[in-house]
């Protein structure tokens, strides 16, 4: 009897507090590492003059908007990036929907997590990008041709970061349809949120 | 936090044992004889079995219920997306200039720019308040109507925000940087100079390249 209680009482509990989850191990969680992300080159993503009705302006991963993102090379990065779908006149979203103040933007992305310096040559080019907004997880160094290793050893207070830091990076790009709209300065904001997994 | 939950949870559970060692009442029964097992009836045993069941599923429970807080923040960062926006620039023709025998003098028409009723005017449109560069080329060939003879023709450009011709700047080329006005405009006026004293009766005709771009 008392056996069958206890049964019954683990199936409740374990039905209530655990759920569904999945097998993983976020090794993120279980160390205090740093994760730092910068702009590699502080220009905006900028289109330059454009002529009213001119159509599409393109900016090509070469001319990209480079985020640097540097931690633990062994640990993923969940990326999320979210965009506006228009450039507006004077920055104002309240010009969203006026085809006379707003410009359709396209948003393309990419990363490189190659060894040492990262390239565009080896960038990852990301799809699914829907409204200009995604999310996308990946190593800050890319796995190497090798079977992976043992989980990381959680970090002691002899663990010096430096030793296993690498950088990886977001390309931002992408492409301008240019209406006849009024003359003007249009812009818009992309946020990009980076954390371990 | 699931370690101080954990640890409350292990707290209480002491000082209810404790409290029950105290008062050996209620449904705990406890011997007072050192080294000897505890002895339980039969119902207390059974909630006895119920609360190390309870217990360990509690801190189980704790601790999927509440794992590790991450201690490390996401990094954020924006950026910009722009684009300059200028209308394309349109050039009107106002008046076409006007070559006639009594602007002659010393074998030269000269039309003033700046003065003259005669001089060639038009009008550019393009972004407000944009700065443009003003290029030209100052000596074109005029041909005769109704033959092959060619003569050379020496422009001179003024330029003015306001519809004003005498108070427009001559171009040249320390000065061919200009602004569109408030409603976009610039006024220009054509006028210049042709040397007849060699030239055979006749008509003549030309034409006037003037380019404008943003700068």
């Amino acid at each position: 009897m008392g056996n069958r209680i206890t049964a019954i009482s683990l199936i409740l509990i374990f039905a209530i507090t655990i759920g569904s989850r999945a097998q993983e191990i976020d090794f993120g969680d279980y160390g205090n590492y740093t994760l730092t992300v910068d702009e590699l080159n502080n220009n905006d993503l900028e289109f330059g003059q454009v002529i009213s009705g001119s159509g599409l302006h393109s900016i090509g991963i070469n001319n990209a908007k480079v985020i640097s993102i540097t931690g633990v090379e062994y640990i993923d990065v969940i990326v999320d990036v979210t965009g506006a779908n228009s450039l507006y006149l004077n920055g104002n979203p309240g010009n969203a929907g006026d085809s006379q103040k707003s410009i359709p933007f396209t948003l393309k992305a990419a990363y490189a997590n190659n060894q040492g310096t990262p390239t565009i040559g080896q960038a990852k080019f990301i799809t699914g990008i829907t409204n200009n907004s995604f999310i996308k997880q990946f190593p800050i160094l890319e796995r190497q041709h090798q079977p992976p290793g043992p989980p990381p050893t959680p970090p002691t207070n002899a663990f010096d970061q430096a030793q296993v830091e690498e950088t990886a990076y977001l390309y931002l790009y992408g492409d301008i349809n240019v209406g006849n709209v009024d003359a003007g300065t249009y812009s818009s904001t992309i946020d990009i949120t980076v954390n371990y997994d | 936090m699931q370690r101080n939950l954990s640890s409350a949870f292990f707290i209480l559970m002491y000082k209810y044992r404790e409290a029950a060692k105290k008062s050996n009442a209620g449904f705990y029964s406890y011997s007072s004889k050192r080294n000897q097992t505890p002895t339980f009836s039969g119902s207390t045993k059974l909630m006895k079995q119920l609360i190390r069941a309870f217990g360990f599923l509690l801190f189980f429970s704790f601790s999927m219920a509440f794992p590790l807080a991450a201690q490390n923040d996401g990094s954020d960062v924006s950026v910009t997306v722009s684009t300059s926006i200028i209308s394309s620039i349109e050039m009107v023709t106002l008046q076409s200039m006007r070559l006639r025998e009594t602007q002659v003098e010393n074998e030269r028409i000269i039309i003033n720019p700046q003065t003259s009723n005669d001089a060639g005017k038009m009008v550019a449109m393009g972004t407000p308040n944009s700065d443009i560069r003003i290029s030209y080329l100052q000596q074109r060939e005029i041909t005769q109507a109704n033959g092959s003879e060619n003569l050379i023709f020496n422009y001179e450009v003024a330029a003015n925000q306001q519809d004003d011709q005498a108070t427009a700047e001559i171009l040249d080329n320390e000065n061919r940087d200009f602004v569109f006005n408030e409603e976009g405009q610039l006024y220009l006026w054509i006028g210049g100079s042709v040397d007849i004293s060699t030239a055979t009766p006749g008509n003549y005709q030309g034409e006037f390249t003037l380019e404008i771009e943003y700068i």
